[in-house]
């Protein structure tokens, strides 16, 4: 069937972007101990309803000595290299606003305000948006761990502080992702894709996470209508509501071009947004230098360590228009995009004319 | 005839949960190493999911099909919030025994680092998806679920799934685009030193503050 092929195909592609390791056992004995461990559990529990164990108390902590070593040593080489980030564009801000500087929610209103008196092009449904982005992430380099005989029994990973920094060109279809869209690395490469697949009544207007810009048009204007739309699309994801929220306005913003209203509208809904802050001097990956809201989270890792993640939306500082957006986990910047040309164009492959800044 | 798995296990039924552990604990143990890159994370993960799988045991539907989709959403909510499902069965974690001191072979550990190695890299690139796109791609992708299935481990909507699917893999190009492919191989052992970037980054430091 058709749409099972493309569904394979779509699978096949993400495969082959990332391919994994091979499958393999839990190591030998420690499935039967598990699950030996898990029966008895079940037992002493067994038709009771299941009441979460009185946490009051902490027994010694059984020693995971391998764990430990692998955990300290992340923390140590994240501490050691907390310096490296500081060079970086976007920067960890301890930064406190002057006195006098705007608050967040004044400054997404003047942000919103710009944004608002943006012009508003007419576009065809048979148009594509085109979006010229750099993207920079960050390099890793890997640390081990050796017992005295010089056997390597951890490992984990620093950032390098180098970086690799590259241009993308997107053109999406207007009105139906159904349709073929193209992307175009810095070399040169064009790869076309389409969101049709399994369960996709042609034409789709798309989602929150692939949307067109007539899915865009649609959205509401009024501020608390559009966070709660977000919230109610996001529920269950990221950190929190609050970080979902920005991270999700953040993404609409790098990735596409946003109709002026509701562009106005997103920050006025970020404005709504608790612990919003104001970064006064920033820099967007392009080296441009301007102004930024931020957002801190923590997300709490598989290794039971908390990270301190901060979004950052760079805008210009005098015309406030939005120029790109950065993520920093715990100082160190892992990836940041900054938007070097947007528009609309008839075809696939051709630039807009005139060549808009931003 | 024996009573179909999902009632026993609705029922809470041990010996149904031993033998859903005995189906279920490799695909388990796999997908939680995919969501962390780590295997003795992924050990602790697979004792959670049964134990949370346990606590949540009435919300199987008597009919249906193979239950791993249920476990593989579990073990994605275990694994997004490892410390709090271990704060919750902290108790039945200090009585598994503990994974014996060492002696680990070394081919066993080296090929346990090879592995990890190869996820690293691909994670580095997995972290410029949002979660919700790494999460669909660990049950699309790796673990083999059909978008219906994937829709239910997650309790989204197959629209939602295929989706973020999409949106995972507009991204993953741009990414390749900007870093090259994922499954390159890295230089040396010492992983994936980015080629002639230095400049980059330091013609950006000498950008002067305005």
């Amino acid at each position: 069937m058709n749409s099972h092929r493309r569904r394979d195909g779509e699978i096949r592609e993400l495969a082959r972007l990332l391919p994994v390791p091979a499958e393999r056992d839990l190591p030998a004995g420690r499935a039967q101990t598990i699950k030996e461990h898990l029966m008895t559990e079940l037992r002493t529990r067994e038709g009771s309803v299941p009441v979460p164990r009185h946490a009051g108390r902490a027994p010694a902590r059984r020693p995971r000595a391998r764990r430990m070593i692998l955990v300290a040593a992340t923390g140590a080489g994240v501490l050691g290299l907390a310096a490296v980030a500081l060079v970086l564009t976007i920067q960890p801000a301890h930064r406190t606003a002057s006195p006098g500087a705007p608050t967040a929610a004044q400054l997404l209103a003047k942000i919103a305000d710009a944004a608002a008196r943006q012009a508003n092009p007419a576009v065809g449904d048979n148009q594509y948006e085109y979006v010229k982005v750099t993207v920079r992430t960050a390099g890793e380099k890997e640390h081990f761990i050796r017992d005295k005989q010089g056997n390597v029994i951890g490992n984990y990973f620093t950032p390098t502080g180098t970086y690799s920094q590259a241009q993308t060109e997107t053109w999406s279809p207007v009105a139906d992702v159904c349709r073929d869209g193209m992307s175009r690395s810095a070399t040169g490469q064009e790869e076309r894709f389409t969101a049709k697949g399994p369960g996709v009544k042609c034409p789709d207007s798309g989602g929150l996470n692939d949307p067109t810009y007539r899915l865009l048009q649609s959205l509401p204007t009024d501020p608390r209508t559009l966070l709660n739309l977000i919230n109610t699309e996001e529920k269950g994801h990221g950190p929190g509501p609050a970080a979902e929220a920005f991270t999700t306005i953040g993404d609409l913003m790098r990735g596409q071009v946003v109709p002026p209203q509701v562009s106005a509208a997103l920050f006025r809904a970020a404005a709504l947004i608790p612990g919003v802050t104001v970064v006064p001097d920033a820099m967007d990956v392009a080296g441009r230098p301007g102004v930024a809201v931020a957002f801190d989270s923590h997300s709490r890792l598989a290794n039971g360590r908390s990270e301190n993640v901060r979004q950052e939306w760079v805008f210009n500082q005098s015309t406030l228009q939005f120029m790109g957006e950065g993520t920093v986990a715990d100082g160190i910047v892992t990836s940041a995009s900054a938007v070097l040309d947007r528009g609309f164009v008839d075809r696939l492959g051709e630039v807009p004319a005139g060549t808009r800044k931003r | 005839v024996e009573l179909n798995l999902r009632a026993r296990v609705r029922a809470g039924d041990p010996e149904a949960f031993g033998e859903l552990f005995e189906e279920n604990a490799r695909a388990v143990y796999n997908h939680a190493f995919r969501l962390t890159a780590d295997w003795a994370v992924a050990e602790d993960a697979v004792s959670l999911t049964f134990l949370e799988a346990w606590r949540h045991r009435e919300v199987v539907e008597p009919e249906g099909g193979s239950l791993r989709p249920w476990l593989l959403g579990i073990t994605v909510n275990v694994v997004r919030n490892m410390s709090r499902a271990a704060r919750r069965h902290r108790a039945a974690l200090e009585r598994l025994p503990p994974v014996p001191p060492v002696p680990d072979f070394a081919d066993e550990l080296a090929g346990r680092m090879d592995d990890a190695i190869a996820l690293r890299r691909v994670q580095a690139s997995l972290r410029g998806l949002r979660r919700g796109e790494r999460e669909v791609v660990a049950l699309c992708v790796w673990a083999g679920l059909d978008y219906a299935q994937a829709a239910a481990a997650l309790g989204v909507a197959v629209g939602t799934v295929r989706s973020r699917l999409s949106r995972a893999r507009a991204n993953l190009r741009k990414l390749v685009a900007a870093k090259g492919p994922v499954d390159r191989e890295p230089g040396e052992r010492g992983g994936q030193e980015q080629d002639g970037r230095e400049n980059a980054t330091r013609s950006l430091q000498e950008v002067p503050d305005e």
